[in-house]
């Protein structure tokens, strides 16, 4: 799953939100690292609702703009909770890593 | 309408009718929530470009419906890995002292020819270009690389009319320019993504060593006088030669029943599609034998289809009724 996917199911985790909402929202779960364009977010949702990870959830009219909610499917969310899964074990195992590799250093320096 | 939501909508236009029937609103919403939120009245040119890009994506993307990412991404490295190729022999050949078209009409033609500077004509921007395209699909910078290869497109058309505005004796071949945008269209159908460097190389390797080959093999622009090779595209492009797209068509057919017996589907699908736009240029090229090369094309693009729709889950089911 690429970043920007993960972070538009990521975001939607909460709630639905409309496709202004899971740009900021993305922006400041990726702390600034991932700002979606509109046409990459659309094309996204529009993957995403193929695959059946998301549902449109509504319209509603705002000042005169056109909003239009999406929210997480079951698949999507267990879709979500592998990725999250998966990236939390490369994670634990390089911090494993990492700490082996301090303690060799220290064993060397001592 | 304001003048931002107009230009946005036209943007826009980028993407399929469907397509904007049903999101266009919803989309346009969104951009002017970001607008608004930057304080912006005027679209940002690259915010135009993504939605350009992303719109002719979309178009693209009917096709990606039936053919699966994987099978895409595959034929997105190849195309790129023979476009490269294409391309670095096309410069080649357009430099005019390196022996190219534009050398043998300035030592036997009949008069002065112009040049684009040292090269043969303004087709050296194209290619330049397409190898661009391909040092940022291997560095994996594939937004970079669609970019680049989505530009090919009206730099084809601009080098061609702007040679024959500018009164310059040689253009742009019409049958270079088919092949690269048919490879450019192929490249865009996926995103080079997993393994591509490996892929590029094969692919620009086997390109390469198959114009060598006819090269070597195929002295017709030997001049006998001389004793001088002229570099022409028609060598390249194996036209008089059929016994070369024989060997082709036959090697991407054993490739083809070899997957499908080894279960190998994607691969199979890959090579089928693959082989087809050079088979495609050769029946433009050349008329005799179109019957049974089209044959062969029909056979190759079934596979192709037939395997890409079992793979990306179709069935056929048959009931007595």
């Amino acid at each position: 799953m690429r970043e920007p996917t993960f972070f538009v199911l990521a975001s939607l985790a909460d709630g639905r939100k409309h496709g202004y909402g899971i740009i900021k929202d993305a922006e400041s779960l990726s702390d600034g690292r991932v700002i979606l364009k509109v046409g990459t977010l659309y094309a996204a949702l529009d993957r995403l609702q193929a695959e059946g990870l998301v549902v449109a959830a509504g319209d509603e009219i705002v000042s005169g703009r056109l909003r239009r909610y999406f929210e997480l499917t079951e698949p999507g969310a267990a879709s979500l909770a592998a990725e999250s899964e998966r990236q939390a074990l490369n994670a634990r195992r390089a911090q494993d890593r990492l700490k082996q590799r301090a303690a060799r250093v220290t064993a060397v320096t001592a | 309408m304001s003048e931002l939501e107009e230009k946005y909508r036209s943007a826009l236009r980028w993407y399929p009718a469907k397509w904007r029937t049903k999101n266009e609103d919803a989309m346009v919403g969104t951009l002017l929530d970001v607008a608004d939120d930057q304080h912006r009245e005027h679209p940002f040119p690259g915010e135009l470009r993504s939605l350009h890009v992303q719109g002719l994506q979309t178009r693209l993307g009917i096709f990606g419906r039936i053919i699966g990412a994987e099978i895409r991404d595959r034929v997105s490295a190849i195309a790129i890995g023979s476009g490269a190729a294409l391309s670095a022999w096309a410069i080649f050949y357009s430099i005019v002292d390196a022996g190219g078209e534009a050398r043998f009409y300035q030592i036997y033609g009949n008069g002065p020819i112009s040049t684009f500077g040292p090269f043969t004509s303004l087709g050296i921007i194209l290619y330049v270009l397409w190898i661009i395209a391909a040092i940022t699909a291997v560095i994996g910078m594939p937004r970079l690389t669609r970019i680049l290869l989505v530009a090919t497109f009206p730099v084809a058309v601009i080098a061609r009319l702007l040679s024959e505005r500018l009164g310059m004796s040689l253009f742009p071949s019409t049958t270079t320019v088919l092949v690269l945008e048919i490879l450019a269209t192929l490249a865009l159908l996926g995103t080079a993504r997993a393994n591509t460097r490996r892929r590029v190389w094969i692919a620009a390797s086997l390109t390469v060593g198959a114009s060598l080959l006819t090269y070597a093999l195929w002295s017709g622009h030997m001049l006998p006088s001389t004793g001088r090779y002229f570099f022409f595209e028609r060598a390249f492009f194996l036209i008089n030669w059929p016994p070369m797209v024989a060997w082709i068509t036959a090697g991407a057919s054993i490739i083809v029943v070899a997957c499908l017996a080894t279960r190998r589907w994607v691969w199979a699908s890959v090579t089928a599609i693959s082989v087809l736009p050079w088979l495609a240029l050769y029946v433009y090229r050349n008329q005799d034998g179109i019957l049974f090369w089209g044959l062969c094309m029909l056979v190759l693009a079934s596979v192709a289809t037939a395997v890409s729709l079992l793979t990306a889950g179709y069935r056929i089911n048959v009931t007595k009724v």
